[in-house]
């Protein structure tokens, strides 16, 4: 019995030490998530900003693979598409290897700081996720697209007003469902599970951005249509700890030298315009 | 009443009943005896088809049981069964376990079936046990209470699997005294039983099977006192 | 120490009270009831059946075609996992349902009968064999020897395992997010996903379902307890 609880505290230690690899970035987020981690060590260099994220020479990116072409499971199983390739462009500027975590796209903005050093995910900036976390500069403007059956009685904005619509949990479509008058949300783990069940006839509609919009509007061109209602257009920018200005300096320097040598253009027409 | 022809019974490859043929009258009360293993209950289980021959014929009241066309359900409800252990159903009171039967096979309304459970617990002495579970009561008790249960189907005769044998001393009599009465008032018996007092008292004929075969078949008087098979004779000579 | 408070304090006030929020977490708890119930439901009528279907022997000893059938149907269930069982169900069984709650319930229901099915088994088995004999030489036929005296004896056995067996299923509705619909799981999902903090959210369901199954818990003991009442062996 002794032997069997001693064995059970070393495992919840090896556990434990797993989670708190990543070191804590500063003390915004260290102190918020100080009573998620209980029995954690909190790193203990919380005085010098920015470097400590750095300074291992690896950084923890968080992204959700199920948003093509910004980032998807690639054939070999790893995340790919536009955002990976962009912060792995990024890490190399930087000196340091990129590491990407796949999770759940409703926790990447509440791991930052604890699982993952930063996020990015087709992002879009708002105020509720400025509260939480920062942004880097925005690195591309995106804007929602509504995903309809091929006949449909939706033929604008308001039409929306009492429908069934999907989106993915989290996601900038799910947060703009609330705006139209009745409607019922569904949420999803997977924007292509929305789809299907679009497809399947359980929903009216679905909010998506455009360009994996566009991805699954050509995919199932004969049986859904995407349509423009002209949203107001939002940024995606890449989440970083709170206050940390030494990272956030550092990748928006490196995706500005990213743009001006034409890295930045080649990795839109490999991926987005392709 | 009932017939058997060439009886033959195996579990597997052990032969158990080896050619049994017997013919049982209205009215008789036939003891069968033996010593265990022989066969006994095996025999008597295959008269309500409880164990289902393996070749042979039993017939009951004109009718050939063992023919597969046979609604067996029927037959059982004119033949009683007291077991060893009572099997009692433990999940009911002794009032139901007794108007089950006749009110689910639409014998009796539930009232009729109640009244006619209430004085036959009467007869046994116990009708204050009507609202108990079998649980609560004594071995003799659930026996008693067993064979009012099948005699709550006026069945035309009642087969008794060593109903005493899984009782305390002190309780054995109680129920043979059921059974006694119910031999006086006439009813048709096969008795399986190890009580010799029994078999010499009421037993019209007494059997003895073994080694799944009926080596003596005799008048209680003549069976005790002048055994002629050497196995019935060494059998008694253990018993008695 | 205050200040731990206060975020403690301002933490619980956006995960449930601003927006009225404990509405959503009562209506998420309100889904996952729904599903459990009926599907317990369906379950055990399921489970019951399959379990008599396994048992059936024929003459000769061997086993029927239903109890092939049986065992097919409770190896392919215990042998997928629940949440793919629910994406076929959802995705490809009842493609064109509407009615995310029925999908669920049917898909709970099956599964849990395979479970139930084995535990019913177990405790029909465990009846003595001379209460089938006692009740087939009254002439009952073996249905209603089964229904009368088996099941309910049998019924009395499994109580334990079957409350067990809710219990599980309970929490196993906690997949049903997976096809859009909001049990109490994926409310606290999406409330984190709007404010940004996961601690109270989950917490908060957790208890809310610790809670639960206490009283569900509660409630198979005391069954559990008037069903012992003829029972003083």
């Amino acid at each position: 019995m002794k032997k069997a609880a001693a064995l059970l505290v070393l495992t919840m230690t090896v556990a434990f030490a797993g989670c708190g690899s990543t070191p804590q970035a500063d003390g915004t987020s260290a102190e918020s998530n100080a009573d998620l981690e209980a029995g954690t060590e909190v790193s203990e260099a919380q005085d010098s900003e920015g470097e400590d994220v750095l300074a291992d020479g690896v950084l923890t990116v968080g992204t959700n693979a199920e948003f093509p072409p910004f980032e998807y499971v690639g054939d070999d199983g790893e995340p790919d598409g536009f955002d990976i390739a962009l912060i792995k462009a990024i890490g190399d500027k930087l000196g340091v290897e990129v590491e990407v975590e796949n999770m759940e796209f409703d926790s990447l903005v509440a791991s930052i700081g604890s699982k993952i050093d930063v996020a990015i995910a087709g992002m879009t900036v708002t105020d509720e996720r400025k509260n939480m976390v920062d942004f880097s500069d925005s690195y591309y403007e995106a804007v929602q697209y509504v995903l309809v059956p091929m006949e449909t009685g939706i033929a604008a904005a308001e039409d929306l007003a009492g429908k069934t619509i999907g989106a993915q949990l989290g996601t900038t479509g799910d947060i703009m469902i609330e705006d139209f008058e009745g409607a019922t949300a569904k949420q999803y783990n997977k924007a292509v599970d929305a789809v299907n069940d679009l497809i399947g006839g359980r929903l009216d509609a679905v909010i998506v951005d455009k360009n994996p919009a566009l991805v699954f509007a050509d995919k199932f061109s004969d049986q859904i249509q995407y349509m423009d209602f002209s949203f107001e257009p939002e940024d995606y920018a890449i989440a970083l700890p709170k206050g940390d200005t030494a990272l956030a300096d550092a990748v928006n320097g490196a995706l500005a030298e990213l743009k001006s040598d034409g890295t930045f253009d080649e990795l839109v027409s490999q991926y987005i315009e392709n | 009443m009932i017939t058997v022809k060439n009886l033959h019974k195996s579990f597997g490859k052990t032969e158990v009943l080896k050619g049994i043929d017997y013919h049982v009258e209205k009215g008789e009360k036939i003891v069968i005896i033996g010593p265990s293993g022989s066969g006994k209950s095996t025999f008597l289980r295959c008269m309500n088809l409880l164990e289902q021959p393996t070749s042979g014929e039993i017939w009951f009241d004109g009718k050939e049981i063992t023919n597969p066309g046979t609604n067996i359900n029927k037959v059982r409800e004119h033949m009683g069964m007291v077991f060893q252990n009572f099997n009692l159903f433990n999940n009911l009171t002794i009032l139901e376990n007794i108007t089950l039967a006749p009110t689910k096979l639409k014998r009796a309304e539930k009232e009729e079936a109640r009244q006619r459970a209430e004085s036959l617990l009467k007869r046994v002495n116990l009708l204050e046990k009507a609202d108990a579970y079998p649980s609560q009561l004594s071995g003799g008790q659930r026996q008693r209470i067993a064979i009012v249960r099948s005699l709550a189907m006026n069945p035309k005769v009642m087969l008794f699997d060593e109903p005493t044998s899984a009782l305390d001393p002190e309780m054995v009599g109680e129920v043979l005294d059921v059974m006694k009465e119910l031999a006086d008032d006439g009813m048709t018996m096969v008795v399986v039983t190890h009580e010799m007092g029994f078999a010499r008292e009421v037993g019209s004929k007494v059997v003895f099977v073994d080694e799944g075969i009926i080596m003596e078949e005799n008048t209680p008087g003549e069976f005790f006192e002048n055994p002629r098979n050497p196995r019935l004779k060494d059998f008694l000579s253990k018993v008695l | 120490m205050n200040e731990w408070f206060a975020d403690i304090a301002y933490k619980f006030q956006i995960a449930f009270l601003d927006g009225d929020r404990y509405k959503l977490y009562l209506k998420g708890l309100g889904v996952t009831l729904q599903i459990s119930l009926f599907a317990a439901i369906l379950g055990v009528a399921i489970g019951t059946v399959v379990a008599l279907m396994k048992l059936s022997v024929k003459k000769d000893g061997k086993r029927t075609f239903l109890s092939v059938l049986a065992q097919a149907y409770i190896d392919v269930i215990r042998g997928t996992p629940s949440v793919l069982q629910l994406l076929i169900m959802w995705f490809i069984v009842m493609k064109g349902c509407k009615n995310g709650i029925l999908v669920a319930v049917l898909t709970f229901g099956i599964n849990s009968g395979a479970y139930v099915a084995e535990i019913m088994r177990a405790g029909i088995l465990a009846v003595d064999h001379g209460q089938m004999e006692a009740g087939r030489s009254l002439g009952l036929s073996k249905g209603q020897t089964m229904r009368y005296i088996i099941l309910p004896q049998a019924i009395k056995n499994v109580l334990p395992p079957i409350g067990n067996e809710f219990i599980v299923l309970l929490k196993e509705t906690a997949i049903v997010g997976y096809v859009s619909l909001s049990d109490l799981t994926r409310t606290a999902s999406q409330v984190s996903s709007r404010t940004f903090e996961a601690f109270m959210p989950l917490v908060g369901a957790a208890v809310i379902y610790f809670i639960i199954i206490k009283i569900l818990s509660k409630l198979i003991e005391l069954l559990e307890r008037r069903l012992r009442k003829g029972d003083h062996r």
